[in-house]
């Protein structure tokens, strides 16, 4: 590389042309999208929807620049989690696997999301497909931590 | 209206931003001195038809075996607090020395294709995501800092 790219002058994070659409994107999106794309209604004080998939409890929360869609679920009491999740990670069934570091005495929560950036919009068809994936994979992850878990419980590790 | 997503378009990007970047075959690469960075193009699984861009970074900070579990417990605050970037730990040994360093990957799905614009935030909220991790692990493993840092 004939230049690096400096570090201390961070890339614009509106893209290339600030001015023509990340402050106005053709296809914003919003939560009434989402609930609509969903057929799920909308939580009134919070830019959430809730839904189940798979049997699993999410929620899809719309945020500037990105959908979050996520899952929280209660772990047994085990030291060995973080690694885990970790190795669930390094895999990568598509959603990012994290463990939530309980109080005192609480037993433990993962959580796994998938984030969408959408800060230049989304048209209808990529906003389907991409929450569609996010759907399935969140749901994943979850169960492919629980096997690498046990596949570490059975090697004797914790 | 979005086009299907071709590493030509990828690196098409990368002037636009005042970035360098190398092409290797359907590789984009990319770097500095914390961290060394490339997007590729990738089916997603069968049963989820389409196709996906992955931004792959590789901090050049290596910590020895003692300090990895502060290393998993780092990585994984940043998974459960930050909104962008999956931060991984991983194993390397050379020369029967075995130390650890962190990976880090965003993905966006283009099953229906993206605009210019569409790529060009994700390539630069993703490389400010890199740079903004980097420093957060220099932070936390001062010693595992051996390059120059840029003024």
């Amino acid at each position: 590389m004939s230049q690096q790219p400096s570090a201390s002058r961070p890339a614009d994070p509106a893209g290339p042309t600030p001015d023509s659409g990340a402050k106005s994107p053709h296809h914003p999106v919003t939560v009434a999208r989402v609930a609509a794309l969903t057929g799920t209604p909308a939580q009134e004080d919070a830019p959430v929807v809730h839904l189940t998939e798979a049997d699993t409890p999410l929620a899809i929360w719309v945020l500037p620049g990105r959908l979050i869609v996520r899952s929280d679920a209660l772990l047994t009491r085990w030291p060995l989690w973080e690694l885990a999740a970790n190795q669930a990670n390094v895999v990568d069934f598509g959603a990012r696997l994290s463990v939530l570091r309980p109080p005192e005495g609480a037993e433990p929560v993962v959580r796994a999301e998938v984030e969408i950036p959408t800060a230049a919009g989304l048209s209808d068809r990529q906003l389907a497909d991409a929450v569609q994936h996010a759907l399935a994979r969140v749901p994943a992850a979850l169960d492919g931590l629980r096997v690498i878990a046990a596949e570490l419980q059975a090697a004797g590790r914790g | 209206m979005p086009q299907p997503v071709t590493s030509d378009a990828v690196a098409d990007i990368f002037p636009e931003l005042g970035l360098e970047y190398q092409r290797r075959g359907d590789i984009v690469a990319t770097g500095f001195p914390a961290a060394a960075m490339h997007l590729t193009l990738a089916s997603t699984p069968p049963q989820l038809p389409g196709a996906e861009l992955l931004f792959d970074a590789m901090w050049r900070g290596h910590v020895p075996l003692a300090s990895a579990p502060q290393l998993l417990s780092t990585v994984n605050r940043w998974n459960g607090e930050r909104p962008v970037l999956t931060l991984t730990m991983q194993e390397r040994t050379i020369a029967s020395v075995t130390e650890y360093t962190v990976a880090m990957r965003r993905r966006l799905n283009v099953t229906g294709g993206a605009t210019h614009q569409q790529l060009g935030a994700f390539v630069a909220e993703t490389f400010n995501g890199v740079v903004e991790c980097c420093a957060w692990l220099a932070e936390r493993f001062p010693a595992a800092v051996t390059w120059e840092e840029e003024a």
